[in-house]
């Protein structure tokens, strides 16, 4: 973890956060800059209307659990506004509600959008994960927060855990990336071959079983042999098409399979990938002497995917992992030492894991060059820890040598950003290559690591002490209320808002309880619009569209679903699904360098059509249908009456009027269609995919 | 008899449901009857008169389109590329002869009369800067973004379904305050088909449409100004994917990527139904390139960006367009020109970059080009001689006004009218010496 952490010291103000104007690179001279980095909303002109409960519960149920309020729960908030602030604090503790929060640590925290091109080229850039891998990689940092919150530990430790919530195929990833990485050079650089170059891994079937744990064992004598039931059957046509017929042959015959610099495909270097990808199913290429010509080979090509090591439980067996450097006799954690990994609820490795900004998933959107030298990945880790960046206006000063890059340093317009960012960037290069695999060129050490922003300053080496600036900042609590005012109201809030302020002095005034802040918050008028604040007077009162994930809670709410984004099988004439459609709709958004979320707040065509289909394929599932049906059309008034009711979330006194209209519309379809299914669907439809279901905020 | 698409478009478009959508909706029925009347034009296919559809390029890698264009084979500092498809060649736009990268022959000499290369900076090094590029650095009022100013002008020329740009290669475009989504080609048609089960018939959705308006109207009763705002934006989502659905649909499902040629693709047929003015695509000509050895990759993307730009034309003319279409391409950043700079590959150049128009409203020319700068170790973008676009270190249009100029010449050369560039674009001047006319 390097040297202690050492502070310079802190102005003691109270700062604004620097959330609009951003700053990763030099500015050249004539520069017009805005200020305006969008956002939607819309401006607040004339006096301020305050919401009443009717509105502002319905909208605070939605975003937390996507259900509607009950009589009961709307009648409590109505005689006494405070009685919010309980109903909230069950809601979260409900399941939907988790979920939700789920969705948005893992946008917050920026790991969402990691794909498998970006993982693929960090660390050795070998493998790039399967797409189950890389689901996981995505949800850890989420689950990691969630536990945090849980147990009611200061959310500041977002910052400097290292404790993970991962799965067995994460843990296996986790340690195959310590083993083998790229330095400075791009030079592969892996530890497991340097010790273990000539040895084999080996593929049996005839001998018999081998056990994992004999195969990770290097006192056994079946250290690296591996049973594979149906090893010559993993040699299909398919994954050999340019074989002729007795080369195929050839490759499903041979029993033992050796793998060893000679044979592996890619030579020795690549021994190591080759078992990492026969881990994790995707196959491997193995060199045999030609049957035609000895000075030839050719490639036999396992099929991997039907390869028997990670299982579906591997990918699905959460638990908090501890990750530490090895101590005393102490080694690595080795990757493909399956059963001890899966046993295990501690990960040894050489190369530092601290926090969410050190995640594969935040990472591998961030990538490093030579050039970027981990600046933007710092600069986006303040992003998402403390809700700004470094912008180039006035730091302190750091009191000590520091390494700024000696072409920005001559240039004012770049030296603004550079004298703070550049320091701060060695706290990543001292623990990283720019692949971020662990760091061995010592030359990084010939400069501090410095932090300056927001009023703080400070030194130290590595990872973690960036850690410990970011979980210590006086930023953090408001950030962290912004952040999650921002999602629930899809407009900005101030971090100058004294509603904000009030929040976030709460925040941590109560050991930084994440649950405790969400209670206030969304009790708060910031999001119930129950009295005016700054931020709606600035930036308007805001109803938006659900997005993705809100529509999916709505949905899985209303209509009694689990997963209806995840698991809704039926198809529609065009192929498409529930979850395939609603994975095109709008979801929340971030961009590199963007100190704010993007969230669509307004239909498009295309929303307003994918709304349509994912309401008429639920129609067909939910309507008339022959397993416990939400709604029968031999029960008309009923169905139109849960349609009020459960789906629109409307009040007995408010429903009538829309019966009335789902009555007539059910009429006309009737007539048009002669089929009591299809009109009853037909309504069950208008009735979905209008405001009602597909707005927040909208009555 | 009537057609399936006829008859969608005289349920939605009739007198008396105009009347009733406005009554319910509280959209004022002259603004329903305006975009129906732009939904009855995109039926027929026809393009009104006036400005152009523009189909514009952006990109936040910051490409090396500012390294081998022409202003850039004039100084033998400027590192370029040994393969011969960049090697120096005379070139004629409308007549000029200059000297670029061979492979910029290969556009055809109508497109060459028609293309502008503008030499500008963008004043930022960083890659997160591009919705500030797009906003023209502040230069352009109300914090709106160049691609959605000129959206909002010619949408009103040529009666558009939708106002606002559809974006295919770009993330965080904003329109009037509200972000836009981005999408994928191969999707939009998946995203307008009709639902099945009997429920996308037409009398069905007609009288959905009618049900969902109804169930609008008794909530905007209900809510707040900001409330019945959401509701409206619903309404309008709602009849826009009506106005889109039909022909669109047919032409869009021939459309299976969502590479550079397939949001070419999709942007014509988006133009030729009159769905909406502009189109925000992503094409490289190299991408992030700091590690480019003899800027390999720069060659690559060079040649296939300029061969898609090439068949331009022709897919313009397919659509019933010639002449309708101009391509614009503006990145967030230049990259570095100087030999002793771009050993490995091109660093960001924050003080020059080049954009490129091409469009039958522009007369073919350079505007200004890259001098070294004060310390003489880069480029950067020279001042401009309002009257004729040449670089000139003493010209009236000044280092800082340059990017401005480009966002006016921009404007003129689709044709938002000059009462709204002066209105909307507060510094710059229109270099008039590369427009028509």
């Amino acid at each position: 973890m390097g040297k202690p952490f050492v502070r310079f010291g802190h102005q003691g103000r109270r700062l604004p956060l620097l959330l609009l104007l951003l700053c990763t690179a030099c500015v050249g001279n004539g520069a017009q800059r805005s200020g305006n980095d969008g956002g939607g909303g819309d401006v607040a002109a004339g006096p301020f209307e305050p919401d009443a409960p009717r509105t502002y519960v319905t909208k605070v149920k939605t975003l937390l659990t996507g259900g509607v309020p009950a009589a009961d729960e709307l009648a409590q908030v109505e005689r006494d506004p405070g009685a919010l602030a309980p109903l909230v604090r069950g809601w979260l503790a409900s399941s939907p509600s988790r979920q939700i929060l789920l969705d948005f640590f893992a946008d917050a925290f920026q790991q969402s959008q990691a794909s498998a091109d970006g993982l693929g080229d960090l660390y050795d850039q070998q493998n790039t994960p399967d797409p189950n891998l890389v689901l996981n990689l995505r949800e850890s940092f989420a689950r990691t927060a969630q536990a945090i919150a849980d147990r009611k530990e200061p959310f500041n430790a977002v910052a400097t855990t290292q404790r993970f919530m991962m799965t067995t195929a994460m843990m296996a990833y986790y340690a195959y990336t310590d083993t083998s990485g790229r330095d400075d050079t791009y030079k592969v650089n892996n530890r497991w071959y340097a010790a273990n170059g000539n040895l084999a891994v080996t593929l049996v079937e005839k001998r018999g079983p081998v056990t994992l744990t004999a195969a990770a064992n290097p006192q056994s004598p079946d250290y690296l042999t591996f049973y594979v039931p149906n090893l010559h059957a993993l040699f299909t046509a398919n994954s050999n098409a340019t074989l002729e017929a007795d080369e195929l042959a050839g490759c499903a015959a041979t029993d033992p399979l050796r793998l060893d610099r000679s044979t592996s495909d890619g030579g020795g270097a690549m021994l190591v990938a080759n078992l990492y990808r026969l881990l994790s199913g995707n196959g491997v290429s193995v060199k045999k002497p030609s049957v035609r010509d000895a000075n030839q080979t050719y490639r036999c090509n396992v099929q991997g995917s039907a390869l028997p090591f990670l299982t579906s439980t591997d990918y699905n067996d959460w638990r908090e992992v501890t990750v530490r450097a090895p101590a005393g006799t102490e080694m690595p954690s080795t990757f493909f030492d399956l059963p001890t990994l899966r046993a295990s609820t501690t990960l040894l490795m050489d190369s530092v894991r601290v926090g969410y900004f050190t995640t594969p998933a935040f990472l591998a959107q961030y990538p490093s060059n030579v050039s970027n030298s981990s600046r933007a990945t710092a600069n986006q880790a303040l992003i998402v820890g403390l809700g700004g960046q470094v912008d180039g206006s006035a730091q302190l000063p750091l009191t000590f040598p520091t390494a700024i890059d000696p072409e920005h340093a001559a240039n004012p317009a770049c030296f603004a950003c550079h004298q703070s960012l550049d320091p701060m960037r060695q706290y990543f290069r001292q623990s990283y290559s720019v692949t971020y695999s662990k760091q061995t060129d010592k030359k990084v050490y010939l400069y501090p690591a410095g932090f300056s922003f927001g009023g703080t300053t400070g030194a130290g080496e590595g990872v973690g002490d960036f850690a410990q600036q970011i979980a210590q900042h006086p930023a953090f609590a408001a950030a962290w209320v912004v952040k999650l005012c921002s999602w629930a109201t899809s407009t900005p809030c101030l971090p100058t808002d004294p509603e904000v302020l009030r929040l976030a002095a709460d925040f941590q005034a109560n050991n930084l309880d994440f649950y405790r802040m969400a209670e206030q918050l969304f009790s708060s008028p910031l999001v119930t619009y129950a009295k005016p604040t700054l931020s709606a007077r600035t930036n308007g009162k805001q109803a938006s569209i659900a997005r993705r994930h809100q529509l999916c809670a709505v949905l899985n709410a209303r209509l009694g679903l689990t997963d209806v984004c995840e698991r809704s099988r039926q198809r529609d004439d065009g192929g498409n699904n529930v979850p395939s459609r609603t994975a095109s709709m709008a979801g929340d958004l971030y961009v590199r360098g963007g100190s704010a979320p993007l969230y669509l707040t307004t239909p498009d065509p295309f929303y307003a059509n994918q709304l349509e289909n994912v309401c008429a394929l639920l129609a067909s599932t939910q309507i008339d249908v022959k397993d416990a049906p939400w709604a029968t059309s031999d029960a008309l008034d009923a169905a139109l009456a849960r349609i009020a009711s459960d789906l629109l979330g409307l009040s007995e006194q408010e429903a009538p009027d829309v019966v009335a209209l789902l009555q007539a519309h059910y009429d006309a379809a009737f007539a048009a269609s002669k089929s009591a299914s299809r009109a009853l669907r037909s309504t069950f439809v208008a009735a979905c995919r209008s405001p009602l279901v597909a707005g927040v905020g909208a009555l | 008899m009537l057609t399936r698409r006829q008859l969608l478009q005289r349920a939605l478009y009739g007198a008396n449901f105009l009347h009733l959508r406005a009554l319910v909706t509280g959209i004022p029925a002259a603004v329903l009857a305006a975009t129906s009347a732009r939904g009855a034009r995109a039926a027929a296919a026809g393009v009104a008169a006036g400005g152009q559809y523009v189909l514009f390029s952006s990109s936040g890698a910051g490409d090396p389109l500012n390294a081998n264009v022409p202003g850039c084979y004039d100084d033998p500092n400027i590192n370029h590329s040994t393969d011969p498809s960049m090697a120096a060649t005379k070139i004629s736009l409308a007549g000029k002869q200059v000297t670029a990268a061979r492979v910029w022959s290969t556009l055809p000499a109508s497109m060459l009369d028609t293309a502008c290369f503008f030499h500008h900076a963008t004043f930022t090094s960083g890659h997160p800067d591009e919705a500030k590029v797009l906003r023209l650095q502040g230069a352009i009022t109300k914090g709106e973004m160049l691609p959605s100013l000129i959206a909002s002008s010619l949408a009103a020329q040529h009666g558009t379904v939708r106002e606002q740009a559809i974006c295919f290669g770009v993330d965080g475009v904003f329109h009037r305050g509200l972000l836009q989504p981005r999408l994928s080609p191969s999707a939009l048609a998946n995203a307008l088909n009709t639902p099945g089960d009997g429920l996308g018939d037409h009398n069905l959705l007609t009288l959905r449409d009618d049900t969902v308006d109804k169930i609008s109207a008794w909530a905007k009763a209900q809510g707040k100004a900001y409330q019945r705002d959401l509701v409206d934006r619903f309404a309008t989502s709602r009849q826009e994917v009506r106005t889109m659905q039909g022909q669109l649909l047919t032409a869009l499902q021939a459309i299976r990527g969502n590479d550079a040629t397939s949001q070419f693709q999709a942007a014509m047929v988006l133009f030729k139904m009159n769905v909406c003015p502009s189109v925000v695509t992503s094409l490289s000509f190299g991408g992030d390139n700091h590690d480019d050895q003899n800027f390999g990759g720069e060659v690559n993307a060079h040649r296939n960006a300029i061969a898609l730009l090439a068949k331009l034309p022709e897919m313009a003319a397919t659509a019933g367009l010639t002449n309708k279409v101009t391509f614009a391409a503006t990145n967030v950043f230049g990259r570095n020109l100087a030999v002793q700079n771009t050993q490995r590959g091109r660093d960001h150049n924050a003080n020059h970059a080049v954009s490129l128009i091409i469009g039958s409203g522009v007369r073919g020319g350079v505007v200004g080009g890259p001098g070294l700068s004060e310390r003489g170790n880069e480029y950067s973008a020279q001042p401009v001689d309002v009257a004729t676009g040449a670089a000139n270190p003493r010209g009236d249009v000044a280092y800082g006004d340059l990017f401005a100029s480009y966002g006016r010449t921009l404007c003129a050369a689709v044709g938002v009218p000059a009462a709204d560039i002066d209105d909307r674009i507060r510094s710059g001047r229109t270099i008039a010496a590369v427009l028509q006319g």
